[in-house]
């Protein structure tokens, strides 16, 4: 592996030709930066794989059982399982997608979950993306440089291909497709994922697209041509969020979206990717309820475990977090990308007694963590080997069935007192290697 | 014509023309700066002119300097260039990862060249990384039309700035000639008399320059 | 649309410029009708008229407006931000008086004291007003009375809903509240402190303001624009009606 450590630069030039980009807002001003990419790969055993592979599946598809339950008969509300104020009160259940169901009944095509290794080897899930979870196509660009950069690594180390991701994808997308074209909308090229959008478009064979070059007519969408000729859209794989996607249902000033294409779903005319209202199932606090969802819906005991947490809520979890204060990370269920978390032990006392009053007073909106023991993974800086903090999304695609992505994306922080991994925070990412023997 | 918005149809036809401003304008630039060598007075005045650019520069070294490499400077090369990349870059789809890439490379090379002693060999890298593009562009862009639209705006933009350098009329239209072959397959809606009417500007003792500019700018409807 | 108090008859939708349009429900189960004018044009107008047959007088009970028979009223037990209660909102809450077991009279009494604890007046509030907002200020119109009677009653785990509509006279849209009690909806109009009954024509309901407007709308272009609502309701005459 010494070989490719030797062609980090390389690597990273290519990256960098390729416009391997995200972009971020500074000062009011946009700006592109390049994804620092580290080349030791975190590496996945087969045996390891495995596990992670039947956890991931296991929860993706109890978290899709959970939104067709919530947007539908809400037995898991009514069976007491999960308190109706922590679906009703979470800015994620979507009323104007109450009801619908979309095709196949699939809400979560493409799973974002995110997860740490603790020392001791355990696996914890710390937060399921299913809104739109960005990411995929750095590790797959990465590894097809690294593979051109040091072809003996490859030759020596059984690593299983990940380029069949743009196939997953567009499986997942034909999957849905009520007939029609498949398209990726983008905001548009300032967005921070715009590198993504348009190299998923490319190896996807779909259609990029903004929102004005789409139209709903009787409750079907139309792509528009030069000529103004329109093509039936059986599958928008959006990436804009919930908030933007409808005008006419959502944000009303939205520039970015497409107006009644809310309409044309709930008519069962068109495919959204992710379903719009997965945000209920991504909370913060409904987090805390996924275990219990496996159980629920699937009768199964749950392969994945959860960081340990706490919902103030409770009147015993919320005694445990004030008194353990400083050794729980508090977050904040509103707040997302790295925002809103807090370790109790790094506030001042002011902020200290600002944040336990807030909690007291709105125990709903808070959940507390245990701090995990992380297993920091070891990053080039310089030519030497220092260790950081590090995490892992796991990209889990559901189309007539779901499959757990041979890869994934490693981020971690450069800062070696930071937890925070975000790339909007700073970070780096990795390839993440699954060996097939 | 294949099923691309309005909006991609202008992008494709501004990456064409940028792309070939960018070469063009190099290439003139390597011909001013190899006679700026020698000259004790000073032509780049002279040289804004022919390329239809305000003139804003101190001295012959700021010249030399600031209008290929300076970002700030709207009329430089590298300006154009990073329009070029504007219109690639929403393009990736369409054009391809590779063929984008000869554009990134072209940015990355030109400020490599701003930092070295001798531009023009820095430079040289920048017209093989277009060139590139070009042969990129031809190999993976299976749409014809969309490849058509680029190359005909590729056309279109050298025969104006070679109307703007006031070349000789046979020379432009050679690359008129090249412009009818490709406009047709572009899906375009474009003035169909203006390639024959340019033709007969060109074919006058005293060639209109002006007029012929200005008829060129306005054929295509994008 | 139809409701147990209410039933629309020869509903006439005219739209300029003249586009197709498309009938269908949204997620609170309105009815809606949408459509795109893609063409330039200087001004856009939707022109709706019809009969609506409601109840002939006055009562003194609420009267019952819709039947709720799955779970729809889960949504709408908890405040949003609109009307999410703040300090003077819990103040006026002090106020109001112990249930007596009775929900409805209880609902009536909250709504008497909304009543009059704000005082109408227009233009000191706007849409973008929150229930609190309102109750600090003091004074309000039909949106804020609404809004400050939806937290109280939220506040007390009562579910209840916002509605649009009209009534009688002319001018512009009406807003007012709906309590679920034993599975049916009441209409309370905290504006007027009386139950929904012979002067109101129901449009819409949702969780707030926000949920059910009458008309939404965005428009691409360069020029700016200007809108007028104008609602005209008046009595055409008395007369009995077979349900």
């Amino acid at each position: 592996m010494d070989d490719l450590f030797k062609q980090t630069e390389t690597v990273n030039s290519l990256l960098a030709r390729y416009g391997v980009k995200f972009g971020i807002y500074k000062d009011g001003v946009f700006k592109e930066q390049l994804f620092p990419f580290d080349p030791i790969p975190r590496i996945i055993t087969k045996e390891e794989f495995e596990y992670l592979e039947k956890g991931l599946k296991q929860r993706v598809d109890a978290l899709n059982c959970f939104l067709r339950d919530v947007y539908g008969e809400k037995r898991i509300i009514k069976d007491g399982v999960i308190p109706e104020e922590f679906v009703f009160t979470s800015s994620g259940f979507l009323k104007e997608c109450d009801g619908i169901v979309p095709p196949k009944g699939i809400y979560s095509h493409i799973s974002g979950i995110d997860l740490v290794q603790a020392k001791d080897g355990t696996w914890y899930v710390l937060e399921d993306n299913l809104r739109v979870p960005s990411g995929a196509s750095y590790p797959l660009i990465a590894r097809k440089f690294t593979r051109m950069a040091s072809p003996a690594t490859f030759k020596h180390y059984a690593v299983e291909d990940n380029s069949d991701y743009a196939d997953i994808l567009r499986r997942t997308m034909d999957n849905v497709n009520t007939g029609g074209i498949n398209v990726i909308l983008t905001p548009g090229r300032y967005n921070a994922a715009y590198f993504e959008h348009s190299y998923l478009a490319e190896r996807t064979g779909a259609i990029l697209v903004t929102g004005q070059d789409l139209t709903v007519e009787d409750n079907v969408v139309y792509y528009m041509d030069y000529h103004g000729g329109k093509q039936r859209v059986g599958c928008v794989y959006r990436r804009i969020s919930d908030d933007y996607l409808d005008p006419m249902v959502f944000v009303d000033d939205s520039v970015i979206g497409v107006p009644h294409i809310m309409s044309a779903y709930r008519a069962g005319n068109v495919a959204l990717i992710n379903a719009p209202g997965n945000g209920i199932a991504d909370d913060k606090g409904i987090y805390y309820f996924v275990p219990k969802m496996i159980q629920y819906y699937l009768g199964e005991e749950p392969i994945l475990h959860n960081a340990p947490t706490y919902l103030p809520f409770y009147e015993d979890d919320r005694r445990y977090v004030l008194e353990n204060f400083d050794k729980l990370v508090i977050k904040d269920v509103a707040e997302a990308g790295g925002y809103g978390v807090v370790f109790g032990s790094k506030l001042d006392p002011e902020h200290r007694e600002l944040l336990i009053d807030l909690i007291k007073r709105e125990p709903r909106r808070f959940i507390a963590q245990e701090v995990i023991d992380f297993k920091d993974l070891d990053i080039l800086d310089d030519e030497q080997r220092v260790f950081r903090k590090a995490d892992l999304r796991a990209f889990v695609l559901t189309a007539e069935k779901t499959i757990v992505w041979r890869s994934g994306l490693t981020r971690f922080s450069r800062n070696p007192d930071s937890f925070i991994v975000n790339s909007s925070q700073g970070g780096g990412f990795k390839d993440t290697w699954v060996l097939s023997r | 014509m294949s099923n691309i918005t309005t909006e991609k149809a202008n992008q494709l036809f501004w990456l064409g023309r940028y792309a070939e401003r960018v070469y063009t304008t190099c290439m003139e630039f390597f011909k001013g700066y190899d006679r700026m060598i020698d000259e004790e007075e000073v032509s780049y005045p002279d040289y804004c002119r022919r390329v239809s650019i305000p003139n804003v520069y101190v001295d012959k070294d700021d010249f030399l300097r600031n209008y290929p490499f300076d970002d700030t400077n709207p009329d430089s090369i590298i300006s154009n260039l990073i329009r070029a990349y504007d219109n690639a870059v929403v393009l990736r789809d369409d054009i391809g990862s590779d063929t984008l890439s000869y554009i990134q490379l072209a940015i990355y090379d030109m400020r490599k060249a701003a930092l070295g002693v001798a531009p023009l060999i820095g430079l040289q890298t920048v017209i093989d990384d277009i060139f590139a593009f070009w042969g990129c562009l031809d190999d993976r862009v299976v749409d014809y039309s969309e490849r058509s639209i680029v190359k005909a705006a590729r056309r279109i933009e050298r025969i104006d700035l070679y109307l703007r350098f006031r070349m000789p009329a046979d020379t432009i239209a050679f690359e008129v000639n090249r412009l009818q072959n490709r406009i047709v397959r572009t899906g375009l809606n474009y003035d169909q008399d203006a390639i024959p009417r340019l033709r007969n500007m060109l074919a006058q003792d005293e060639v209109p320059y002006a007029d012929a500019i200005r008829l060129v700018e306005s054929m295509v409807d994008v | 649309m139809d409701t147990l108090r209410q039933r629309v008859r020869s509903l006439q939708v005219s739209v300029l410029p003249d586009v197709p349009c498309t009938a269908g429900f949204d997620g609170f189960g309105n009815p809606i009708i949408e459509g795109t004018v893609a063409a330039e044009h200087s001004s856009f107008s939707v022109d709706v008229q019809g009969v609506a047959e409601v109840p002939s007088a006055e009562s003194d009970r609420p009267i019952p407006e819709q039947r709720e028979e799955g779970d729809g009223s889960m949504v709408f037990k908890y405040n949003t931000a609109r009307t999410a209660p703040g300090p003077a909102i819990r103040k006026l809450m002090e106020s109001v008086p112990e249930p007596s077991g009775d929900i409805i009279s209880d609902v009536a009494d909250i709504m008497h004291l909304v009543h009059s604890s704000l005082r109408y007046e227009k233009g000191v509030t706007c849409p973008e007003t929150t229930a609190e907002e309102a109750m600090a200020g003091g004074s309000g119109v039909c949106q804020d009375y609404s809004h400050i009677m939806l937290a109280i009653l939220r506040s007390r785990g009562v579910p209840c809903r916002y509605v649009v509509g009209y009534t009688v006279g002319e001018g512009e849209s009406h807003a007012w509240a709906e309590v679920l009690c034993d599975g049916v909806w009441y209409g309370m109009d905290p504006t007027g402190d009386s139950f929904v009954g012979p002067r109101h024509i129901k449009v819409s309901h949702g969780r707030d303001y926000d949920d059910c407007r009458i008309n939404r709308g965005v428009f691409f272009g360069a020029r700016s624009s200007s809108q007028l609502v104008h609602a005209l309701v008046s009595p055409v005459q008395d007369q009995e009606v077979r349900r």
